[in-house]
């Protein structure tokens, strides 16, 4: 392709403008700014549009040969208009239409090439530029497919664990139902659990139900025991009565029986004619009744009927009288004062002898009184003389203490010398113990003497030790009787001491310790009794005063013995009864009162006398009437009205009686049924006792009762065999017959009771174990079928399946795009290996050119990366490259490639800005003959800022120079 | 000796999902997880109806990894249904249901009995109170599970007819997993009157007198296993001749459809052939699942290629068959076809297409295995392939072989498709 005309309507600095592109290569020169680069990137868009960021819309179109025939290429912003001159438009981008989906950086980094672009071989690499650079025919398609399939590899499958596509979504997913499915397969021992927990329950419940069964058993066994029981203990009672029942007597019942109807005929007959007999008889009448034996008594009675009656009222006045005397006089008895009224008062009292000791003891009492008026007085110059004589008296006491204290004194005295000569003897003894002690040394001298051999030594030993024991015994002997007369003579010393310390302390003395001491004392004494002499005379006038009295009162003395004598014979006398402080003044008072009671009281014995003869005479009557009670057979008290209802009785009795006399024939034949029916009896009772008599039974009442209890014994039998019978019904077959008669003969039916009630109780516990155990099993069977008819374990399987199926063609999808975009490289690499080569040695021989032949390209190793080889033939790495030799090698490389891309699709448009600043002169003049020389078959466009350029330029013929300034073109 | 009859199954794998299977509807995708289930039902009423004297289940009753109590509660259910009907249930456990010691199960009826894994134990099956004949097995435990110990088993010389259960790979049998594997010589010799065999899904008879019999699964359980599937009904007559008639119990069943396009020139004949190949499986009268592949040569290939548009058909087929019981619905689409392009035309051609070919038969035309190897390493190089962890497992070879068989034609297409209309 080759653009023939270019119209930009607006893009930058330009508007409107329009350029026709020449032969040859097209050199456009002008400064900074003048719209080189604008060109350059209006031409890039015109031709690939401005698709992508940062790409401003262009405006205008271009004018193309494309094998032959133009096109147009138009763009308005974003809007293509591409078309065949005078043909429809075209939708397709040129790109895609043309050059197989060449896209504008590729086209960039080969063809529209500045400074900055032209850096790095990278690109002989890659995939995009080896297929459409080096591929073979239809190769420019195998990029775009490569990179398709690729594309499609990577929307199924991606390396990144975050990926979501369908591969990796799949693999999640199935990482989530095998987790689920590890959680569902708990559930099969989940099930495997209540399974064996369901076993345990059954093997539980068969335990439970056998248990059950036997408690059934035994309880339904206890209840027929019970249901049983009454009857075989009606059965038992039955036996046992049988037993006691039995009689093997044959008895004539016939006999017995027809004699027993006919004598009962016999009685009948007998009550019959009896009670006809009786009919006859007044109502109330009995002629044998004892009212009609004790008529007579009756009637005598009841004519004392009126004595009976006054009797009694006198009886019951008199009472009454005689209570209210006998209080009257107990009244009139409490109000004496002489008589006690707890005492009963005496019947007869000596009044005689009363009056003599009132008189007595009046006359006693009367002498004392007189005596005690001749009391003699003491005349009252002797009014001291009492107190004297009482001092004196004291004082001769103490003249008497004071003699004795000096014979105790002089006592001691002579104790004391006693003492002295006792302690002398002492000394004496102790002189028998020195000998006793020389003895015994002697004997101890002895002794060792013996021991040394000496035999004379034992001897006087011997004689020596008895010699010291002899006289030790007397002196010790002697010691001690000392010792107990000293002892002796010590305790009386004490008691003297205590005697005379007893005389001393009522005077205040102090113990005379010597004679001196005691003499002192006398002397005290003595002085004090020169005092008295004076009182003498006094004292024997008083004396006689003292006589006088003495007299006196001896008298008093007889007379109060007299009158306490005459006192004493009074209290004798005095009546129990009578108070004890009555004196005999009270002697006539005591007497009246007396003689007062005793007449009230003797009145009352009178009337006592006289009431008592009443009541005798009543109790008489009553008497009687008690035993005519007796004998009528009346059981109430004897009284007047029960005596008249008697009596009215009797006169009703006898009215009756007369009645009943006028009746007697009727009665006499009455009597005569009576007596014949009652021979008949007596001639059935004999036949019947002999009857009695063949069985040998006593009574009649024997008889029956013997047939009675052989009537009793048929019914017990029947009930024995009925209730057999029912026992049987229970029971039919032998164990159980035999377990039930075992049970029912032992214990009671208390036992078999409590048995039952246990056995119903046990029943009812397993049942309710048995029912809760259901229950249980009921939950474990509900959960193993919940567990067993969860479908999810199945659906979560198949849905695994199923997304393992949807894995495996998506696999197989990935696997085939993966092994059809591997051939294609295969089949790129192997064709590579025929084109590459020829483009890289193009790229050498520019390199050469371009260098002057200082370097070529080192093509055998441009997969290791590109390496120059200088003349020298050393290999050259790109790191060392000059700047200058940099820009040579990749522009060589470029249009190499810019050249293969003709070949292979079309050749496009070379447009190189500014790509030579950095080649020396030379090198420039060399670039630029190869472009002009490349220019004859590829369209070549160069934008230069540098003058150096443009004239080099000049100078080379195949390039056509214009000056470019505010993009108005001008040519050179 | 007294006739009797009994039924022979196995593989049964209830609760176990179908393998490779799209989700549908949920009403659907319920019909589906049910079908195990279902199809042991009908074994069980088949039982009951032909009042059969035993049932023999050999192995693989249900799958213990999937640890499905669902599936476990449910065979518990039928054995009680059984023993209701007074029919005795003889079963080993096989590879899917190990015999594992110090494990519970869940609780049988009476009327089942296990084998267990020492080979020596023999029930007697009686009938009418006479014993018929001796049943042997042995269930597979972790330890047995890769042995060949068939020769534990050995009938009594006083069996009247002898019977042994087995679960086991008998001689070759190609895309299977070799458990217990034995050489039908030996089972030949061993002495028995009647093999009854499990493992193996596909039922067969390998051998009368005596007889070594496959029933194979009762229900398929992915695309592969097609056609009827069931168990076998067996009347063994007095002179212990066996009459086995196979009687189908699947409760979906899987079909395998192709459609050829060559001629082709409309997606509405597609649409039209699928609708009647749909037709076609309703005389089933049970909800089949049809795995479509298109085949031939012709225009329509870059459609049948599209997995849009494969992905359309699908879905308009299952949409028109909800609701319905006996649904005929696809499962799958997988596209073989052909377009007009020759491939082998335009390896010779040296363009980018068939450097590209060129370049897929250096490694396509590798010995199988080195090729594998290639392709898995290709693939596992892939930075990505490290987020597959345990799943690379599923770059099984198979896959592999069809990543293989795609890119051949895909990636030609690419390149040379615009060329075409060019």
């Amino acid at each position: 392709m080759k653009i023939k005309d270019i119209y930009i309507n607006e893009y930058g600095p330009y508007h409107d403008w329009s350029f026709t592109m020449g032969q040859g290569v097209q050199l456009f020169y002008g400064s900074n700014e003048s719209g080189k680069t604008s060109l350059l990137k209006a031409l890039r868009g015109l031709l690939f549009g401005t698709k992508g960021r940062g790409r401003a819309d262009v405006h205008g179109h271009l004018t193309v040969t494309h094998k032959g025939d133009d096109y147009r290429i138009g763009r308005q912003g974003k809007t293509l208009d591409f078309y065949k001159l005078g043909q429809p438009a075209i939708a397709e981008e040129p790109s895609t239409y043309w050059w197989y989906g060449l896209d504008y950086k590729t086209y960039d980094r080969v063809f529209a090439i500045t400074l900055e672009d032209l850096q790095g071989a990278d690109i002989i690499s890659e995939v995009d530029i080896r297929a459409r650079f080096f591929g073979a025919s239809g190769g420019e398609k195998l990029g775009t497919a490569v990179k398709e399939l690729e594309a499609a590899s990577a929307g199924l499958l991606v390396a990144s664990a975050n990926g979501k596509r369908k591969i990796n979504v799949l693999l999640e997913a199935l990482k989530e139902k095998k987790e689920a499915l590890a959680q569902l397969e708990k559930k099969e021992t989940d099930y495997l659990a209540l399974q064996q927990k369901l076993e345990g329950t059954t093997k539980t419940e068969e335990e439970l139900q056998e248990r059950l069964n036997e408690w059934q058993e035994y309880t339904d066994s206890i209840d027929m025991v019970l249901r049983a029981w009454d009857t075989y203990k009606r059965a038992e009672e039955a036996k046992s009565k049988m037993a006691e029942l039995a009689d093997t007597k044959k008895l004539d019942r016939e006999a017995f029986l027809t004699l027993d109807a006919q004598l009962a005929n016999c009685q009948e007959h007998m009550r019959i004619w009896r009670g006809k007999e009786e009919d006859l008889m007044p109502d109330h009448f009995s002629p044998d009744s004892p009212i009609g034996q004790y008529s007579r008594e009756i009637e005598d009675l009841y004519a004392d009927l009126s004595k009976w009656k006054q009797l009694d009222k006198e009886c019951a006045q008199g009472d009454a009288y005689i209570q209210k005397v006998r209080e009257r006089l107990a009244l009139s008895r409490r109000m004496y004062t002489a008589w006690r009224a707890d005492r009963a008062m005496p019947e007869v009292v000596n009044w005689i002898e009363g009056e003599r000791c009132a008189n007595e003891l009046r006359r006693t009492r009367e002498a004392y009184d007189q005596w005690k008026t001749r009391q003699p007085q003491c005349p009252v110059e002797l009014q001291n003389a009492k107190d004297v004589k009482t001092a004196k008296e004291q004082l001769d006491k103490k003249v008497e203490d004071c003699n004795q204290l000096q014979a105790l004194f002089l006592e001691k005295q002579t104790g004391q010398l006693t003492a002295k000569r006792q302690e002398a003897e002492t000394s004496k003894n102790h002189l028998w113990y020195g000998l006793a002690g020389l003895c015994f040394a002697l004997a101890i001298i002895s002794g060792v003497m013996g021991l040394m051999g000496l035999s004379l030594g034992f001897v006087g030993c011997s004689v020596f030790l008895a010699a010291a024991i002899g006289l030790g015994a007397y002196g010790w002997y002697n010691q001690r009787n000392k010792l107990a007369e000293n002892l002796g003579q010590e305790r009386s010393q004490e008691e003297l001491d205590r005697v005379m310390v007893d005389l001393v302390k009522p005077y205040g003395w102090t113990l005379p310790e010597s004679v001196e001491a005691m003499d002192a004392i006398k002397k005290e004494v003595e002085e004090e009794r020169k005092q008295y002499y004076s009182y003498d005379v006094e004292l024997a006038k008083y004396h006689g005063y003292e006589q006088q009295e003495a007299a006196w009162r001896e008298e008093g003395r007889k007379l109060e013995a007299d009158s306490s004598q005459a006192l004493a014979n009074w209290q004798a006398w005095l009546p129990e009864a009578a108070s004890q402080i009555l004196m005999d003044s009270d002697f006539f008072g005591m007497k009246q009162e007396y003689d007062q009671y005793m007449e009230q009281y003797h009145t009352l014995e009178g009337y006592e006398k006289r009431l008592a003869d009443h009541k005798e005479a009543l109790r008489e009557i009553v008497d009687r009437a008690r035993e005519l009670w007796t004998n009528l057979g009346i059981h109430a008290v004897p009284t007047m009205v029960e005596l008249r209802r008697i009596y009215l009785a009797l006169q009703t009795f006898k009215k009756n009686q007369i009645r009943w006399e006028q009746k007697e024939s009727q009665r006499k034949t009455y009597r005569d049924e009576y007596d014949t029916w009652n021979r008949k009896e007596k001639e059935l009772l004999i036949e019947q006792q002999d009857l009695l008599q063949r069985a040998g039974i006593d009574t009649a009442g024997e008889y029956r009762k013997r047939l009675l209890a052989q009537d009793q014994y048929k019914q017990w039998d029947t009930i024995y065999q009925q209730s057999r019978v029912q026992l049987d019904l229970l029971a039919p077959t032998g164990e159980r017959r035999e377990l039930l008669y075992r049970r029912l003969k032992s214990g009671n039916k208390k036992k078999w009771q409590k048995e039952s009630q246990r056995g119903q109780e046990e029943i009812a516990s397993l049942s309710k174990r048995l029912a809760s155990l259901y229950e249980e099993r009921g939950q474990v069977q509900e959960e193993m079928r919940q567990i067993g008819l969860d479908t999810t374990m199945a659906k979560t399987l198949q849905q695994k399946e199923q997304l393992e199926n949807g894995l495996k063609q998506t696999l197989e999808d990935w696997a085939t795009q993966v092994l059809i975009a591997t051939f294609m490289e295969r089949a790129q690499a192997d064709y590579e290996k025929d084109k590459q080569p020829k483009a890289l040695e193009r790229a050498s021989r520019y390199i050469s050119l371009l260098t002057k032949g200082a370097y070529q390209l080192d093509t055998a190793q441009v997969s290791r990366g590109v390496h120059v080889i200088d003349k020298s033939g050393q290999r050259v790495p790109a790191s060392k490259w000059s700047s200058g030799l940099a820009d040579q090698v990749y522009l060589a490389i470029r249009l190499s490639l810019a050249q293969a891309f003709g070949e292979q699709v079309e050749p496009l448009p070379i447009i190189l800005d500014d790509i030579l600043v950095r080649f020396d002169e030379e090198r420039s003049q060399s670039a630029l003959r190869l472009l002009a020389q490349l220019a004859k078959t590829e369209q070549i466009l160069i934008f230069t800022c540098h003058k150096r350029v443009l004239e080099l330029a000049q100078k080379i013929e195949g390039i056509d120079c214009y000056q470019l300034s505010q993009t108005q073109v001008e040519r050179l | 000796m007294i006739p009797f009859r009994f039924i022979q199954c196995g593989d049964l794998h209830l609760g176990a999902p179908f393998k490779s299977m799209p989700t549908l509807s949920s009403s659907m995708d319920e019909v589906l997880r049910r079908a195990t289930y279902r199809s042991f039902e009908n074994i069980v009423k088949l039982a009951v109806t032909n009042r059969v004297d035993a049932l023999f289940i050999t192995g693989d009753i249900y799958n213990t990894d999937d640890h499905n109590i669902e599936a476990q509660v449910f065979f518990s259910r039928c054995c009680h249904q059984l023993a209701q009907a007074d029919i005795p249930v003889y079963l080993i456990h096989g590879n899917h249901d190990l015999l594992q010691e110090n494990t519970n199960r869940i609780a049988l009826p009476k009327n089942v009995r296990v084998f267990d894994g020492s080979g020596k134990e023999r029930y007697p099956l009686v009938v009418h109170g006479q014993e018929v004949a001796a049943v042997y097995g042995m269930s597979l435990s972790p330890e047995t599970v890769r042995m060949d110990c068939v020769k534990r088993l050995t009938p009594q010389q006083t069996d009247t007819y002898s019977i042994a259960l087995w679960h086991g790979t008998v001689g070759a049998q190609p895309a299977h997993e070799v458990v217990a594997p034995c050489s039908l010589e030996a089972l030949k010799n061993a002495g028995f009157d009647y093999w009854a065999l499990g493992h193996i899904h596909k039922r067969q008879v390998l051998n009368e007198m005596p007889y070594v019999v496959y029933a194979g699964n009762s229900q398929g359980l992915h695309r592969k296993e097609v056609g009827a599937k069931g168990c076998y009904l067996v009347q063994v007559s007095s002179n212990g001749h066996c009459e086995l008639r196979f009687k189908e119990t699947e409760a979906v069943r899987f079909e395998s459809v192709t459609i050829d396009i060559s001629g082709l020139s409309a997606t509405s004949d597609i649409e039209a052939m699928l609708r009647h190949e749909q037709e076609v499986l309703r005389r089933y009268k049970k909800p089949c699942l049809m795995d479509i592949t298109f085949t031939g040569r012709g225009s329509l290939h870059s459609l049948c290629a599209d997995e849009t548009v494969r992905k359309s058909w699908l879905d308009m087929l299952i949409e028109g068959e909800q609701g319905l019981p006996n649904f005929i619905v696809p499962i799958r689409m997988d596209d073989q076809s052909r377009p007009d392009i020759d491939l082998v035309e335009r390896r010779r051609l040296h363009d980018m297409a068939g450097d590209y070919l060129i370049a897929y038969d250096k490694t396509a035309k590798q010995e199988p295995a080195d090729c594998l190897a290639s392709l898995r390493e290709i693939l596992e190089n892939r930075p990505e392939a490290k987020r597959l962890g345990a799943y690379k497992s599923f770059l099984t070879d198979d896959l592999l072989e069809k990543a293989l068989s795609r890119a051949e034609l895909e990636g030609a297409l690419k390149l040379v498709g615009d060329m075409d209309e060019d």
